[in-house]
């Protein structure tokens, strides 16, 4: 398990070209590049407030294309929460993503305490669309994780996505504002409701 | 006497008293003869020592020794049960360059027994050994040992075949050096390997501190790559293209395992257009990080990162001069896989076709390219997983340098594979002290493949070198 730490390290996971970067980089960032760039792996970290103090929300991008499947491991065991990246114009990218699924499962041994949340990025490419919105549902359901479709492009459910990740944390009370304005109580509202699906 | 620094640009001319003068111009690798190769080895390595400053231990990788060894097992336990082990032990994926190699070859030869039913073993034998001492009698093995496992064309024009003198007497040859005449395979397999072992190179090279070069030939090389290789960067370059994101985009798993395990099985596994681009090109990265040992060896990990401190102006020579230290096999594959490389980035932007209608570019720069091939092709962690771990977050950073380095790989592709004038000068003067005799052969093979006219024979005691020694 991960080492005691104040930082909340946050793994985005996917194949290659799903926009697992664009998504980071517009959430950090707030940017949106049209460039095609491969990640060797990068990691971000930004303050957040976390059971009344500060920590540290670490996110690392990973590289979708060439999985040592050692590097993969080693993510895994050094992250608290997962998000898993589809295109929503790619069956084949939510093909990839089960491996890596069963390979949290494994390493984690369960998921019930691992904030996971299953995305389909581009959801602007509508006209290039190969993945249901109810496939992505019925995938995440069937892993016990929550869902969602984001557009980085269009900046779309991008913060949702990750605020909805740290609500899904139930050991630690933390949200992206640093002063507090959402409060956990109000997410784990959230959270009792079941899966956080928007859409 | 060798210390004599040649300019780049220099004319290097060699005189042979009978014929005409010879200058010297930048050849394909793959026209060196074997023994050339071994020495352009060793001269690679004394100019790396002096002209660059790679801040490490520069060794020369290691090839034979130890995979004699496991050969050897190998042939043992093929003589002890044949057949079984045949089928277990995988013929492709996760076993030495150098043995997937001589499976083709194994593989190749039944095929070919299928075809052929007529066959003599122990002619058979004695051509290997004919090929293995060539280098005794340049003059009756003159004509190719070339033979292309998979057939496949060049990736240059210039074919490695020596347009010799005597190509009358190649027909007649008997059997000869190429491995395409054999038929007769299965129940003399475990000598047929042996012979086969012969043959190869890397047998040369780890025989190179005894008498020297006594058993290299005068002729090329047969090409060493993979068939697996070979077949997945022809169906990539007639297939991928115009894929945006080849080599990116992901691929299924299943396809992949099965392709794998069909060559795996020593199959004769054909691609066609069927085969999804995407997952022959990670069958294809998939054969190269399974390597053993990494396409540009765990030796030369440390020199080829370095050579991104250098001078950007000394970099290319000093990535050449690292590749020429390569064994035939790593350093023939590794060209093979260049070019698919440099030709899928030369895709990368759109286009406009002869009727000036877009096509879409992959995408693939040479950049975006060496980012993802790049950790396939150099790194330094062995193949098992345990060792794997946590090393390779210790090298993250290194990660960059390693992008680098392929990058210059693909962009410069065209030039590295070729031998400068200068290299080739060294490697002469060096056989001259050695093997004097040869080097008239040698030259005149270099002349006549330069123009279409035979050069004259002249004595080999009279050639000159372009300076006194």
């Amino acid at each position: 398990m991960p080492e005691q730490s104040n930082d909340y390290r946050v793994v985005v996971f996917g194949a290659g070209g799903v926009g697992k970067s664009s998504l980071v980089l517009r959430f950090v960032k707030g940017t949106f590049r049209d460039t095609y760039i491969p990640t060797v792996e990068d990691t971000y970290r930004q303050v957040i407030s976390c059971d009344k103090s500060v920590c540290t929300l670490q996110i690392t991008d990973t590289t979708g294309s060439h999985q040592f499947p050692a590097m993969q491991r080693l993510s895994i065991s050094k992250g608290h929460a997962f998000i898993l990246v589809y295109s929503i114009t790619s069956r084949q990218s939510l093909e990839e993503l089960k491996p890596i699924y069963q390979q949290i499962l494994a390493i984690k041994g369960s998921v019930e305490s691992i904030p996971i949340m299953l995305v389909g990025n581009k959801s602007d490419e509508t006209a290039q669309r190969e993945v249901e919105t109810k496939v992505g549902e019925t995938q995440a359901t069937s892993w016990k994780c929550a869902f969602m479709e984001t557009s980085a492009k269009t900046n779309s459910n991008v913060k949702e996505l990750f605020q909805e990740l740290l609500a899904l944390e139930k050991k630690r009370d933390m949200s992206l504002s640093i002063d507090g304005k959402r409060s956990g109580k109000q997410k784990r509202a959230d959270k009792l409701k079941g899966k956080c699906s928007v859409m | 006497m060798n210390d004599i620094c040649m300019s780049l640009q220099g004319d290097i001319t060699w005189n042979t008293s009978l014929g005409p003068s010879i200058s010297l111009k930048p050849v394909p690798l793959q026209s060196l003869s074997e023994l050339e190769r071994v020495r352009l080895q060793e001269v690679a390595f004394r100019r790396l020592i002096r002209c660059h400053d790679l801040g490490c231990h520069i060794t020369i990788p290691k090839y034979g020794h130890k995979h004699k060894k496991s050969l050897r097992k190998k042939l043992d336990s093929l003589s002890k049960e044949k057949s079984r082990d045949k089928e277990t032990s995988p013929q492709a994926f996760g076993i030495p360059l150098s043995h997937v190699i001589i499976n083709d070859r194994v593989h190749k030869l039944r095929h070919d027994h299928q075809r052929e039913e007529q066959s003599n073993t122990t002619e058979l034998m004695l051509s290997f050994l004919h090929l293995s001492s060539g280098f005794k009698r340049p003059n009756k093995e003159l004509s190719s040992s070339n033979s292309s496992l998979s057939s496949t064309p060049e990736s240059h024009n210039d074919s490695p075949l020596p347009s010799t003198p005597d190509i009358a007497s190649r027909t007649s040859r008997r059997g000869g050096v190429s491995v395409d005449c054999i038929t007769d395979l299965d129940d003399n397999q475990a000598r047929l390997l042996e012979a086969l072992q012969l043959s190869l190179p890397d047998e040369a090279a780890g025989n190179r501190k005894k008498p020297r070069d006594k058993k290299l030939s005068l002729n090329p090389i047969y090409r060493q790559v993979p068939r697996i290789v070979d077949l997945c960067c022809q169906h990539l370059e007639k297939n991928g293209l115009q894929t945006v994101g080849i080599f990116r985009v992901g691929s299924s798993k299943k396809r992949v395992r099965q392709l794998r395990e069909e060559f795996d099985q020593g199959w004769e596994v054909h691609l066609s257009d069927e085969h999804c681009v995407h997952d022959v090109a990670a069958l294809l990265k998939k054969f190269l990080r399974d390597l053993p040992d990494p396409l540009l060896t765990r030796e030369l990990y440390t020199a080829f990162i370095h050579t991104m401190l250098l001078d950007y102006s000394k970099q290319q020579s000093a990535i050449q001069l690292l590749i020429f230290l390569l064994p035939p096999s790593n350093s023939d594959t590794l060209q093979r896989i260049l070019s698919l490389l440099s030709t899928v980035s030369s895709h990368a932007e759109d286009s406009l076709d002869t009727e000036r209608r877009k096509v879409p570019g992959n995408k693939m720069t040479s950049r975006n390219l060496a980012t993802i091939l790049g950790p396939n092709l150099l790194h330094k962690q062995k193949s098992s997983d345990k060792e794997f771990s946590v090393q390779s977050f210790v090298h993250a950073e290194e990660s960059s340098a390693i992008i680098s380095v392929v990058q210059r790989m693909i962009d410069a592709y065209d030039m590295l594979f070729m031998v400068p004038a200068d290299l080739q000068n060294e490697v002469l003067i060096s056989l001259l002290e050695t093997d004097s005799d040869v080097v008239e052969y040698l030259l005149r093979r270099r002349a006549s493949q330069c123009s279409p006219t035979p050069r004259r024979r002249c004595s080999p005691s009279r050639t000159r070198p372009p300076f006194r020694l």
